[in-house]
């Protein structure tokens, strides 16, 4: 701002305002997606030169896809999966019984919502896992059926 | 078609995309960066300067660098954690299409280093707690408040546990008496000899 300031000789808050503006322009032009018409007519309203006009199309559609891909991550996240760390192991024997063959599974399962890395612990023995596995297969499955199929295609 | 280094299961789609890539480069450079991609996986700086340097004369765009790295990184981390021996390794990657002087360099730099990669992974697998170290002190308690000759000794024991999710070290404290620290020492010999017998 101070840099502009110098050379343009205009104090520090109307910079500030003019680039707040553009930003606005900017973000609820490429928000709405309007398209060259639209974007044209609603800057005429403002009453700027021809050239001045021209410029702000250019910069209007030469720097949509990014903005709409920057807006598009600031929507609210839930936690998501980041990664899954696990072990297999067989206890043996504890202080009250020896001889034992008890297998488990120990996870950690990293997730990431809005760059804060969480992990949670968990652990259970083959017979749940096979279960929780069986239970995400067939949510899976969920999407081939005729029921999702016909709205994923009216989505595309 | 299932391979042994990446599990028993196909081979990932990128990996095999990028097989294409590691052909262009010179299979003695090849055998170089391997050296690198190796050097970082065991833990230590990973010179990428030198990379680039090599990957030179292949005229390698950046993005293709990267991906050597990352396939290298995959094959070798994955033929380690799956045991694969080296020539078995040699056989599937010129099944991949990759060029046998290419293969045979690579799995070289493998084998040197197959055994101290299993250990690094051995070390990084999951582990939710560590026992850093034990302090002990053994005191004799001549009187109290209660009893005016008490004369027993006491025991102070002090585990540092490392909880391997934050990384922080706590201290866990505690008096035993003679007696209470005789059970423990002996139930803790009695899991001593039924861990040797499994080693």
């Amino acid at each position: 701002c101070a840099l502009f300031k110098g050379k343009l000789n205009i104090d520090v808050d109307t910079i500030q305002h003019g680039v707040e503006g553009l930003m606005y322009l900017l973000t609820e032009s490429s928000k709405l997606m309007i398209s060259e018409i639209d974007f044209q007519d609603s800057i005429h309203a403002l009453g700027f030169s021809e050239e001045l006009n021209k410029s702000l199309l250019q910069l209007y559609l030469d720097n949509r896809k990014e903005i709409r891909s920057i807006l598009g991550e600031l929507s609210p996240r839930l936690p998501s999966y980041h990664s899954l760390e696990w072990r297999l192991d067989v206890q043996l024997a504890s202080r009250s019984l020896r001889q034992q063959i008890k297998p488990a599974v120990t996870m950690k399962l990293h997730l990431n919502q809005n760059e804060d890395h969480t992990a949670r612990v968990l652990q259970t023995d083959p017979a749940t896992l096979l279960h929780l596995i069986q239970q995400l297969e067939q949510a899976l499955g969920e999407m081939k059926t005729n029921h999702c199929r016909r709205i994923v295609r009216n989505m595309k | 078609q299932r391979f042994r280094f990446c599990g028993d299961l196909d081979c990932p789609d990128w990996v095999l995309a990028e097989i294409s890539t590691l052909a262009k480069i010179s299979s003695v450079k090849l055998k170089l960066i391997c050296a690198q991609v190796l050097r970082d996986l065991l833990g230590e700086a990973m010179e990428y300067e030198k990379i680039l340097k090599l990957t030179l004369d292949a005229k390698l765009e950046l993005g293709d660098v990267k991906a050597t790295i990352a396939v290298l990184g995959f094959i070798l981390s994955s033929a380690a954690k799956h045991n694969v021996d080296s020539e078995s390794l040699s056989n599937e990657l010129q099944q991949l299409g990759l060029p046998k002087e290419h293969a045979s360099g690579l799995c070289r730099s493998y084998e040197e280093k197959q055994s101290s990669l299993q250990d690094s992974l051995r070390a990084c697998s999951l582990r939710l707690s560590l026992l850093r170290s034990v302090h002990w002190r053994v005191d004799y308690t001549f009187s109290s408040s209660e009893l005016q000759e008490v004369n027993e000794p006491l025991v102070h024991l002090t585990f540092n546990v490392q909880n391997k999710e934050c990384g922080r070290t706590t201290a866990v404290p505690m008096t035993l008496s003679a007696d209470k620290f005789q059970v423990l020492l002996a139930e803790l010999k009695q899991a001593q000899t039924l861990m040797n017998t499994l080693l």
